[in-house]
């Protein structure tokens, strides 16, 4: 399967804001769990979530969850079409890393 | 205890950014900005970090989207401006701007150019762009809106330096400064055109080496010649000769100037008046003629090279008539002191 011009990988930032809308949140809730689950070593700026959050929303996939707390938190979920550009990329890491293991040697992990 | 400071910054982002930090490790936390004027109040040295966030290509209802956004965060944010001035119903054209924020009105997104965030130190470097892709397009915007203000400012000032030598010299008034802003707009153009160099360069290997910011000042310097060259040429679009220029007083004036007549009356006329006129090849005859009612009025006749054709007092009613070689440019002025009445000049 030929990807097209843009390679289909997604940047870790895209990746990690899908990962974190498998569960609805709101963008505090995404700042957090980007910067626990990656044990402090990607911490968004809070005008790179905004774009990301507005990109994803755009090409629907994530979208808001009704019923919002208040104004200025809202929440947001993956949605069917967000889930498969997450399988498309996690099959895309996992043909690399096979890569790389033949490559590199071992499984040093 | 409050405290009110006014200033201004060229370079809005950094620069601003940087004095606003300063202030609070001093211990000074921002609570109200106006367009030169902030105010601050007492607090912990170090409690609070702020950054400084570019809004002005989106429009009004996106910047206020943002600020919502970032509210909800627990920061607190103020609108900024970066330019200065008084408006009532003023629109501005943001040629780097894209879509909606491309015309920004009051009171909209007019004086709204800037957010200013304040968080909570919390011992994480206060950075609100960490991607690449999203740092990019923002500081290529920023670098855009300097190159356009600094270049707007050179082709003003080569506009004037070019009035200067073929209309007055005291268009030198209104170049000075254009000068000033343009130099002082010039650096952040070379600084942000670097970083959007050093960061197309990290897009591409995911590592981001800041370029010696001198890199690329020559090409910068050469475009802001450019521009200044564009305004200048408007001289020679434009045909001032005919454009009378004066210093003095005058009372009832009346002028008429044209292709082939000066005249003008008046009640009172001090000081001088002067206008050019381009001959073509060819002998020319000039008539004078003047009224006096009262005072002092000499008229000259002078060349390009200097060449004085007539200078003197005309009596009253005593048409003269000047003969001169054409293919060359002449001034034609009158000095003036109290004098009543009026003077007229013809040519072919």
């Amino acid at each position: 399967m030929r990807d097209h011009i843009a390679g289909g990988a997604l940047t870790e930032t895209t990746f990690l804001v899908l990962l974190s809308t498998y569960t609805p949140t709101h963008g505090y809730g995404m700042m957090q769990f980007i910067e626990n689950e990656t044990n402090g070593r990607v911490i968004l700026g809070a005008g790179t979530l905004y774009g990301a959050i507005n990109t994803l929303l755009k090409k629907k996939w994530i979208e808001p969850v009704g019923g919002e707390v208040s104004v200025n938190r809202k929440e947001y979920r993956i949605t069917a079409l967000g889930k498969g550009i997450a399988e498309r990329e996690r099959a895309r890491i996992g043909r690399m890393w096979e890569l790389s293991k033949k490559i590199m040697g071992g499984d040093e992990t | 205890m409050t405290k009110k400071v006014y200033r201004y910054f060229f370079d809005f982002l950094d620069s601003q950014q940087a004095w606003l930090n300063d202030m609070a490790a001093k211990g000074w936390r921002l609570v109200k900005c106006g367009q030169l004027a902030y105010t601050f109040e007492s607090c912990e040295p170090g409690e609070y970090e702020y950054a400084v966030e570019f809004v002005a290509d989106k429009s009004y209802a996106e910047s206020k989207s943002y600020k919502l956004f970032l509210d909800g965060l627990g920061y607190t944010t103020f609108y900024k401006n970066i330019n200065v001035g008084i408006y009532v119903g003023k629109a501005t054209w943001r040629p780097w701007a894209k879509g909606a924020g491309q015309i920004s009105t009051a009171p909209g997104s007019y004086q709204k150019e800037l957010l200013i965030v304040e968080k909570r130190a919390d011992g994480k470097p206060f950075e609100l762009h960490t991607d690449l892709n999203d740092a990019l397009p923002l500081f290529k915007t920023v670098r855009n809106a300097y190159m356009w203000s600094a270049g707007g400012m050179f082709a003003l000032l080569g506009m004037c330096a070019s009035f200067a030598v073929f209309l007055s010299p005291f268009a030198l008034i209104g170049a000075l400064p254009c000068a000033v802003f343009a130099m002082l707009w010039l650096g952040p153009v070379i600084k942000f055109s670097s970083r959007v160099r050093s960061l197309k360069e990290a897009a591409a290997t995911g590592e981001y080496t800041p370029e010696p910011a001198g890199k690329g000042a020559l090409r910068i310097v050469l475009l802001m010649a450019v521009c200044a060259m564009l305004g200048g040429s408007l001289s020679f679009v434009i045909d001032f000769s005919g454009m009378t220029t004066s210093s003095g007083s005058a009372l009832m004036l009346i002028e008429n100037s044209g292709r082939n007549h000066w005249n003008a009356s008046y009640k009172k006329l001090n000081g001088f008046r002067q206008r050019s006129v381009t001959l073509a090849e060819g002998t020319h005859t000039f008539m004078i003629e003047t009224e006096s009612a009262s005072g002092e009025l000499r008229l000259t006749i002078r060349g390009q090279d200097g060449t004085e054709y007539y200078s003197a007092e005309p009596l009253t009613g005593s048409p003269v008539a000047v003969q001169i070689a054409g293919g060359t440019k002449v001034k034609l002025r009158v000095d003036a002191k109290d004098h009543s009445g009026s003077y007229r000049i013809t040519w072919d």
